[in-house]
């Protein structure tokens, strides 16, 4: 037995040289989660300078950065949460806020902001993103929306000097367009399962009918659009894809991935985008310059989709002050205007009315459609949003006829909302 | 030797009935430390209704959740047996073409760059799922993806088409890629337990006049079928529980075609956060896989006793 | 020696067959990583490179950093591998010597463990790995991937000392032999290359997950190479250059590892038949 124990110690030793390896800080360690990484964006790169750049400023204080993609970043932050810990500055997409605010992971700061002297500096329509119930848990930090992005010269060739203006004229352009130039089709949109993209195409389409996704009424949400206005919206689909065949035919269950490729590639003319494409300057090559961003064709109303990400406090950190102390730093109006030059957008209007931010042709059509944005509802969406999805693809699909659709979308909305009023 | 007659009577009686257990301390000290209570901890949520957004309406509910999942839940069923076609198939196919590849690279035929081709063949198990996804979702696309491009420069356009779209040819698809990434395992697995199989035993085939299948059945299958059954065995419980494949590929989707209990599981733990709920598909997995499973592994485990 | 002949081609064909189904993902990857960016997004997309480059290459390396990150999953999947070792060995050597109901059960109880999805152990064993203070180290990742490698090599280790006749045992026994100087005297040395083969399947599991590593690492310090590549593929564009030049950095140098080993292992498998 003695050789065993020698085995055993052995294996003692080895796994407490493994703990060893621990380091245990002396300063105060600020854990900071997000998406921006720098070999995949130039915001990115100037933010880690500017994190390099706080560390100097404040000496004692150190920034771990932990970057994820998005989806990984989300279920991240629910199993360190529900476990009790988790970072001390998080970047949260907004539709993530209401969700958060529920399980508790996310820091409660409204008096931290009311008090704050910039908070005037941030449009409310950014506030209300970063607002569950009337607390604030978060800061805007980037608040982009959505354009009709359309190949200027593939519209020219099929005879159209403008960019359509209305659900209608969007129908013609896109069937006159498709096949101008061989394999060119003239709308793409995404509709996969993982929901990600496509609920922020849907939703606009469904605003624009003048609906809502649901309507507050005495504390209780309430579905906020009839059957005959979702069908509107799973008609323009099924035109786009089936009747006038003006969408790629195997389109359907694009995610956001594939959607921005072929537009890239020149594969479609039209689809609805933000200003990361930007970023694809490079790639695109000369066809860059034919890139136009325009308002989202109107039905009843003008709407589009305004993507407010937020960055709040960790509910488990332990320098809640330095952390506020940070993201105030970092939302700053000079740090923004570096870290949102590129691919995204600033949330702050000062930033906006700087000269290189105004003077920005490509920028230019994003600011002019704010007023028309609009955010998710302050509500849990993951399932709402699979079950748009869901009944999209029955539509594309030929299972279902759009009334149909719509009929089965408001029924399952209902069912959704029941668990939630409770 | 002389030290251990000095100990008393008990202590070597004791001794002798522990002693295989002795050498399972640092087994059971992982296992215990780290899985147990996990394990134990997601049983019992499957009891529970528990919707992480609602942090404080736990309720214990007994068999509700069950109860739900079996006779209410419309998409159970469809994805249950979705669940069972994609890991029957994935597994055959990836044994059969492991199988195939090893017995291929184990030819006497082959002798130049023999372990270069052994370290290719394990390539596809290398690079990480999340990539390899992206990377075949952009291979699979239909008008510009690589496949459909080879399949035309082969003059195969006509079966060219969106594999990750067409509701017929999308379950395949993703079995495909799956086999695709892990069949090496089964390839490597197998070589091993082929070479261990003694020369001797072949020339002593060949010279009785065995033809090749009788080779094959009566020397080489039993060599391998140790190894065979572990792989397997192993594999239908990896796959039966694997989620990354599905939902980085189709989310499950389109029309939940593909919709397999794990991604199912998934959705309402980390899309919906219904814990509780998903704990009950996640336990019944669990009980499918040792019921179904356990049969096969208790007439495995006879398998030792025989030899 | 003529159907000899025959036979080798078709065997080669087969092979080339293989070749093509495990690479052209590969090829895809490779070429992609070397192209511009204007051609990875030319309207038709070209099966060989026009353009060539390496500048993806330098920004996996320099913003991506490939290189650490291959650092910590080699350590993390090497120490994956030794303590696989430490537990597997003697317990497959108990299970195989003495067959009793007893580690029967046990090894089946093992087996048991990997039926439970592991989606639904993340949260439970974050809050194990927040109790024992292991958040962000190599510690958490090693024992948190030998819970899966364990059950694979537990098993096939069994079945290696299954192949030992058992006349060995007895007859170390008869020299007066501790069970545990049998294991580690007789036994470990005839089946090393079994070994070898169950040491490169914990490296490989260990070095393929990603569900652990996004979970369990918070810093760059501890960062695998998985989740590394995975944070490449952006959050609002795919950067295919980066992201293959990532792939394919991470890919060659295991190949070379693969390689290697499998010719020490098939070497020694070979060795330790004939001596068996």
């Amino acid at each position: 037995m003695r050789k065993e124990s020698i085995l055993l110690s052995l294996l003692w030793v080895f796994l407490l040289s493994l703990a060893l390896s621990i380091v245990h800080a002396q300063e105060i360690t600020l854990q900071v989660w997000d998406v921006f990484d720098p070999a995949t964006s130039k915001d990115a790169v100037e933010r880690e300078k500017l994190l390099r750049k706080f560390e100097e400023e404040n000496p004692g204080i150190k920034i771990q950065h932990n970057i994820l993609t998005y989806s990984d970043l989300h279920e991240k932050l629910v199993v360190a949460g529900v476990a009790g810990s988790g970072p001390d500055v998080l970047h949260m997409l907004g539709e993530w806020v209401p969700e958060f605010v529920l399980m508790g992971i996310v820091e409660d700061i409204t008096e931290r902001v009311n008090t704050w002297n910039e908070k005037q500096f941030f449009p409310d329509s950014t506030w209300k993103v970063a607002t569950y119930k009337d607390r604030i848990y978060g800061i805007p930090s980037i608040a982009s929306p959505r354009v009709l992005l359309y190949r200027e010269d593939y519209l020219k060739k099929a005879g159209f000097d403008r960019p359509p203006d209305t659900w209608d004229e969007l129908r013609t352009v896109a069937q006159k367009v498709t096949g101008v130039v061989e394999g060119v089709y003239g709308f793409g949109f995404c509709s996969s399962s993982n929901a990600i993209r496509g609920p922020q195409e849907f939703l606009p389409l469904l605003w624009q009918t003048g609906a809502e996704w649901v309507l507050e009424k005495d504390g209780k949400w309430l579905p906020g659009f009839t059957v005959t206005q979702a069908e509107e919206v799973f008609a323009l689909y099924d035109d786009l894809m089936n009747t006038l065949k003006a969408c790629p035919p195997d389109s359907i269950g694009w995610e956001w991935q594939e959607l921005d490729n072929a537009f890239v590639m020149g594969r479609i003319a039209m689809c609805y985008n933000g200003s990361w494409m930007q970023l694809h300057e490079e790639k695109a090559g000369e066809s860059f310059k034919h890139w136009k961003g325009t308002r989202m064709p109107a039905n009843k109303n003008r709407a589009t989709y305004f993507e407010v990400k937020v960055e709040g406090i960790g509910k488990f950190s332990k320098y809640k002050d330095e952390a506020w102390k940070f993201l105030t730093w970092i939302l700053g109006k000079d740090q923004m205007a570096l870290h949102t030059r590129h691919d995204n957008l600033p949330a702050r209007t000062d930033v906006i009315s700087l000269p290189e931010f105004q003077e920005d042709e490509w920028k230019k059509p994003f600011f002019a459609v704010i007023p028309d944005g609009k955010s998710f509802p302050p509500i849990p969406m993951s399932e709402s949003n699979k079950a748009m999805m869901r009944e999209l693809q029955a539509v594309l699909y030929r299972q279902k006829t759009p009334a149909e659709a719509a009929e089965s979308l408001l029924a399952m909305l209902q069912e959704i909302l029941e668990t939630i009023n409770e | 030797m002389e030290k251990q007659k000095l100990l008393p009577v008990w202590f070597r009686v004791w001794k002798k009935a522990f002693s295989p257990y002795w050498y399972f301390i640092p087994l059971f000290a992982i296992v215990g430390a780290l899985m147990i209570y996990p394990l134990v901890d997601g049983i019992c949520l499957s009891f529970w209704s528990k919707n992480l957004m609602y942090p404080g309406k736990d309720k214990f509910v007994g068999f509700a959740n069950y109860y739900r999942l079996l006779f209410e839940d419309k998409l159970f069923w469809p994805a249950f047996r979705n669940s069972i076609i994609f890991t029957v198939a994935s597994v055959l196919f990836e044994y059969l073409l492991g199988l195939g590849s090893a017995l291929l690279l184990n030819s006497k035929h082959v002798v130049r760059c023999k372990n270069l081709l052994r370290g290719i063949v394990l390539l596809p198990w290398v690079v990480p799922i999340a990539v390899n996804s992206l990377n075949w979702r952009w291979m699979l696309l239909p008008d510009y993806g690589f496949v459909n491009q080879l399949l035309r420069i082969f003059g195969l356009g006509s079966i060219a088409r969106g594999w990750l779209s067409d509701l017929r040819w999308v379950f395949p698809t993703v079995v495909l890629v799956n086999v695709w990434r892990s069949f090496p395992f089964y390839t490597v697995t197998i070589l091993a337990g082929l070479t261990l199989i003694p020369r001797e035993l072949y020339e002593a085939a060949y010279i009785d006049g065995a033809n090749r299948w009788q080779v094959f059945r009566y020397i080489t299958f039993p060599g391998i079928k140790g190894v065979s059954t572990v792989i397997v065995v192993l594999h239908i419980v990896w796959t039966f529980v694997n989620f990354d494949v599905i939902y980085l590929l189709t989310g499950g989707g389109p029309l939940h075609r593909t919709e397999v209990l794990p991604t199912y599981l998934y959705q309402q733990a980390f899309n919906y956060f219904n814990v509780g709920y998903a704990s009950s598909v996640g336990t019944f997995i669990f009980l499918f896989l040792i019921v179904t499973v356990g049969f096969y592994f208790s007439k495995f485990s006879s398998l030792y006793i025989e030899r | 020696m003529v159907r000899d002949c025959y036979i080798k081609i078709i065997v080669w064909c087969l092979i080339s067959l293989l070749l093509v189904f495990v690479l052209f993902p590969f090829y895809w990857m490779f070429i992609t990583s070397v192209k511009d960016d204007a051609e990875i997004f030319a309207y038709t997309p070209t099966l060989f490179p026009r353009s060539f480059t390496l500048k993806h290459y330098m920004t996996a390396w320099v913003y991506g950093k490939v290189g650490v990150y291959f650092k910590n999953s080699l350590i993390v999947a090497g120490c994956t591998v030794i303590l696989s070792f430490l537990v597997v060995v003697p317990a497959a050597f108990s299970a195989s010597l003495y067959r009793t109901s007893g580690t029967r059960v046990i090894s089946t109880f093992v087996l048991a463990l990997q039926m439970f999805p592991g989606i639904l152990l993340l949260i439970p064993l974050y809050i194990v790995m927040k109790k024992y203070q292991l958040i962000d180290t190599y510690l958490a990742l090693v024992v948190s991937y030998s819970t899966f490698t364990v059950p694979f090599c537990l098993l096939l280790t069994k079945t290696y000392f299954d192949n030992l006749p058992r006349e060995l045992y007895e007859a170390a026994r008869m020299d007066g032999c501790s069970d545990f100087l049998i294991l580690w005297k007789v036994a470990v040395p005839l089946i090393l290359p079994g070994i070898m083969v169950v040491g490169l399947f914990s490296f490989v599991l260990a070095w393929c997950d990603f569900m652990f590593a996004k979970t369990f690492t918070n810093t760059e310090v501890t960062r695998t190479i998985t989740v590394g590549l995975s944070t490449l593929q952006g959050s609002w564009t795919v950067e295919w250059g980066p992201l293959m030049a990532a792939a394919s950095i991470a890919t060659v140098p295991v190949l070379v590892i693969f390689s290697l080993a499998n010719k020490y292992i098939i070497e020694g498998l070979t060795a330790g038949a004939v001596k068996g």
